[in-house]
């Protein structure tokens, strides 16, 4: 329960037989919501505007409706300060992330003069920018997995424009692949893309 | 809220699942006023429901990890926001009830606002704080958040119809309420 625990639900707060009668439905089928909706895109349809239940409805909830729309166009604000107080807080609980180890230079081992290894979190910030440069695609998850070929990424993305998902993957790909030999010196095992 | 640009909810919760903490960031600003007016009309005092937000919001980061559909982030971060400031009103002591009147009534405008006002609106809060809370958050969150009914129901727990049933006798409660004003 979220909002109607006990002691919270007035005579007429709680719900009465799922499905039977929500009240929407004025008599000419209409749904009510549907109608202040259309009201509030300022586009009405032409039964909305000729149907009498309809026009009666909407003088009804007309008070509603301009109490509503003045208090619309003064809606208060979060308080200055929460989001830097809320922040803080999630800055000092930051999870820890793992570690991906590096390779040495090329012709050298790794380990040779001590390894190098960066942070999983620091690594998925680089691939992330690389990606935000691919258009077409926004990158959520960038998880790494330890495979015998050695540590792969998978990227979980969007579309958010036209590119058809095979191209975008390929860009997304190789987006990372550049990025990580650029800056890491690495070559990932594979970069596998899930689109949702 | 729709407004402020930036990759969809669903991208930035995932990035913040991963640990980006400037992804949660982004979250935050984007819905940081509707989880504050969500927590002020429950407890009707912009200190409390500051408290009531920030909680929310540091609760979420901490939930993250078992948010499983991350384009579900704002009903499911509203769901937080509604049981934390119902939490903080139960927690009350006898001594201090739920303020009523002044602080929900207008906590906006300013004193020019209310001059010019025509008391309609002052009516609209007062006639909102008698309305059960199941009713008045699912009409809030309706109507002045613009969330669907499917994104209600997954706040307040209860089922898309229980929400247009509840919506509806909000609506109707409401405009008698108001008659004296038509």
């Amino acid at each position: 329960m979220a909002v109607n625990g006990p002691g919270t639900d007035g005579p007429d707060g709680g719900d009465r037989v799922d499905g039977i009668d929500d009240g929407d439905r004025l008599p000419c089928g209409t749904s009510l919501d549907a109608l202040l909706d259309h009201l509030r895109e300022g586009s009405p349809t032409a039964h909305e505007r000729a149907c009498p239940h309809c026009v009666a409805a909407v003088e009804e909830m007309r008070v509603l409706t301009a109490a509503r729309d003045e208090a619309e166009h003064d809606l208060p604000a979060a308080p200055p300060g929460l989001a830097d107080r809320v922040m803080r807080t999630v800055r000092a609980e930051e999870r820890a992330s793992g570690y991906i180890a590096l390779p040495g230079p090329p012709g050298r081992p790794a380990g040779g003069r001590g390894w190098t290894r960066i942070r999983t979190s620091a690594v998925a910030t680089l691939f992330r920018a690389a990606c935000d440069t691919v258009p077409g695609a926004a990158v959520g998850r960038c998880r790494f997995s330890e495979g015998p070929d050695g540590v792969a990424v998978e990227l979980s993305a969007r579309f958010t424009g036209e590119v058809p998902a095979p191209r975008l993957a390929e860009e997304l790909r190789s987006a990372v692949r550049t990025a990580a030999l650029h800056h890491l010196g690495w070559r990932p095992a594979r970069v596998d893309v899930r689109f949702h | 809220m729709p407004g402020r640009p930036g990759p969809p909810d669903g991208v930035l919760a995932e990035r913040a699942q991963d640990g980006d903490t400037s992804a949660f960031e982004t979250l935050v600003l984007r819905h940081q006023d509707t989880v504050f007016r969500v927590a002020l009309r429950t407890l009707g005092d912009r200190d409390e429901a500051a408290d009531a937000a920030q909680e929310a919001l540091v609760t979420a980061w901490r939930r993250l990890p078992t948010l499983r559909d991350a384009d579900r982030f704002r009903p499911w971060l509203l769901r937080i926001a509604a049981r934390s400031a119902l939490d903080a009103a139960r927690a009350r002591t006898p001594e201090h009830p739920l303020p009523e009147g002044a602080e929900v009534a207008d906590p906006g405008a300013g004193p020019a606002g209310r001059a010019v006002g025509s008391g309609l609106r002052q009516a609209l809060d007062r006639a909102l704080t008698d309305l059960p809370p199941p009713q008045r958050i699912c009409w809030i969150l309706r109507e002045m958040e613009g969330l669907g009914y499917e994104e209600i129901a997954d706040v307040v727990d209860a089922t898309p119809t229980a929400v247009r049933g509840r919506i509806h006798r909000a609506r109707t409660r409401l405009v008698e309420a108001l008659e004296p004003w038509r």
